[in-house]
């Protein structure tokens, strides 16, 4: 290891924002928000937050906007109310001011079938253990799927060859990923196609 | 059946003048093709190395060389030197974020572009006397200029001319022997380069929990300067005259003051502190060696 000076440039917002709403759960339940940082220089050992910057987010159908508001212990900017975001047939347009520029981005929530079942299984690839992982796929839309297995671990797929049907298939865990005793969570993502082409690249 | 065939002259001229006994002009022009490229995003040679041929999609490298050099001996010494231009169209590089490894389309992950090399070698050199050697500088540049295909292709570094990874700035080389006597001679040689252009990164940003660096533009950064001073001492013993063998003895020092030259940089995150680091790669530190020759 060696000490290298390296050229920094000028700082960037970088905005991080996801929505995962839990809405068979009563309340509904808000997963993540905006999370809004600047980047750094490279040996840095953080990235600064940016905890004072105006953030909405604009039900467009209706026409209101709902001011999102930072919250210290997450640092994720979210709204008052998570129920305000529970409308699938209508885009939504986040929108963030900050230091006299304005960013704006426009999309809609995907819904995505509940997982039925998760457990672990009996069965072994490459010395990697099994979960197996089922659900019911909606019949009525094209669903495109992203699986997050905690731990960075991600699966992407479509339902092309399941419309409609129950479908099942089993996840392998490293067992330096995991171990006796760990809680995993596993969730499911409604993703839009064209994210779902991308994730499939990397 | 042939997907396309190229037809390249490669005409060489070369002049020679002389302006007296002791000191002469020179000139040359060279045209060349080159019908396979190297296409790779390390630092260093690697059995990974990516060649390509010329095909429908890659046009060969054409290269115009010009040079004009000067010459003059004086009674111990002589002074060489030179200045280049090469012209060189249809350079191909990689275009941001490509994988080169196994990719069977490499034509989608490459733009063509043209490359300019210039300088101005000298030579001084010492012929006669117990100590001889020689001086040579070199200053020069190797850069390349990628634009994209269309307007709305932003090509390489904006399509401006940065670097070639072969750029060295100054590449001075010092070499000295003497002779003592019959039995011992001595040599030492000091290597001076430019570090290699390189691409740092310039700063890190984070999305979804992960840190993910943001690298500036190609090749604006340099690695370390490359140098080190080798040393020998070569010791002749008195041949046996019942014997035909002639033996000879070297005793030398590879990079004497154990210069640490940067082979690679690499920049990650360090899995136990979470924090970036920068690690180099070295390969030859002080290397003492012992030779013995026999003719016979």
């Amino acid at each position: 290891m060696i000490q290298v000076d390296v050229v920094n440039t000028t700082p960037r917002i970088s905005i991080d924002g996801h929505f995962n709403l839990f809405t068979q759960e009563t309340p509904v339940r808000l997963d993540g928000g905006v999370r809004l940082t600047k980047s750094s220089d490279y040996f840095d050992l953080s990235v600064p937050l940016i905890t004072d910057a105006t953030v909405t987010i604009t039900h467009l159908e209706l026409g209101i906007t709902y001011p999102l508001i930072y919250q210290p212990d997450t640092t994720f900017y979210i709204p008052e109310n998570p129920l305000i975001l529970t409308d699938f047939n209508s885009d939504y347009l986040l929108r963030i001011f900050y230091k006299g520029e304005i960013f704006e981005s426009k999309t809609s929530f995907i819904p995505v079938a509940p997982i039925q079942s998760a457990i672990q299984g009996t069965k072994t690839f490459r010395n990697k253990d099994e979960e197996s992982i089922s659900f019911k796929d909606n019949a009525s839309r094209d669903d495109y799927y992203l699986f997050d297995f905690g731990l960075d671990l991600y699966r992407s797929f479509e339902d092309r060859f399941f419309q409609g049907k129950e479908y099942g298939f089993s996840y392998f865990y490293n067992s330096d990923e995991v171990s006796v005793g760990d809680t995993i969570t596993i969730k499911s993502h409604g993703r839009k196609k064209n994210i779902l082409l991308i994730l499939k690249t990397f | 059946m042939s997907l396309i065939s190229f037809n390249n002259l490669e005409p060489r001229l070369g002049f020679s003048y002389l302006l007296n006994e002791s000191s002469s002009l020179k000139a040359s022009y060279t045209h060349m093709a080159q019908y396979l490229h190297l296409l790779s995003n390390t630092n260093s040679p690697t059995p990974l190395d990516v060649w390509t041929p010329s095909g429908p999609f890659v046009k060969p490298q054409l290269q115009d060389q010009y040079a004009i050099g000067y010459f003059k001996n004086y009674e111990n010494y002589s002074i060489e030197t030179e200045i280049f231009f090469k012209d060189i169209q249809n350079r191909i590089d990689y275009i941001n974020g490509a994988n080169l490894i196994a990719n069977d389309a490499v034509e989608q992950i490459i733009l063509n572009g043209e490359a300019r090399a210039y300088g101005l070698e000298f030579l001084l050199r010492k012929n006669n006397g117990n100590f001889t050697g020689w001086i040579a500088y070199t200053w020069s540049r190797s850069e390349q200029r990628t634009p994209g295909r269309t307007q709305e292709e932003s090509g390489i570094n904006g399509g401006n001319w940065y670097f070639t990874p072969f750029d060295k700035t100054h590449d001075i080389s010092l070499n000295g022997s003497y002779k003592l006597d019959s039995k011992w001679s001595f040599n030492a040689n000091f290597l001076f380069q430019t570090g290699q252009p390189a691409n740092y990164p310039v700063g890190q940003y984070e999305q979804r929990g992960l840190t993910i660096p943001i690298y500036g533009l190609r090749n604006q950064e340099r690695l370390p300067a490359y140098h080190r001073l080798d040393v020998a001492a070569t010791f002749i013993p008195s041949k046996n005259a019942n014997r035909k063998k002639q033996s000879e003895w070297t005793f030398g020092i590879y990079n004497l003051y154990n210069r640490k030259n940067t082979q690679s940089l690499n920049f990650r995150e360090n899995t136990d502190t979470g924090n970036n680091e920068a690690l180099r790669t070295s390969i030859f530190g002080i290397v003492p060696s012992v030779t013995y020759n026999f003719k016979f």
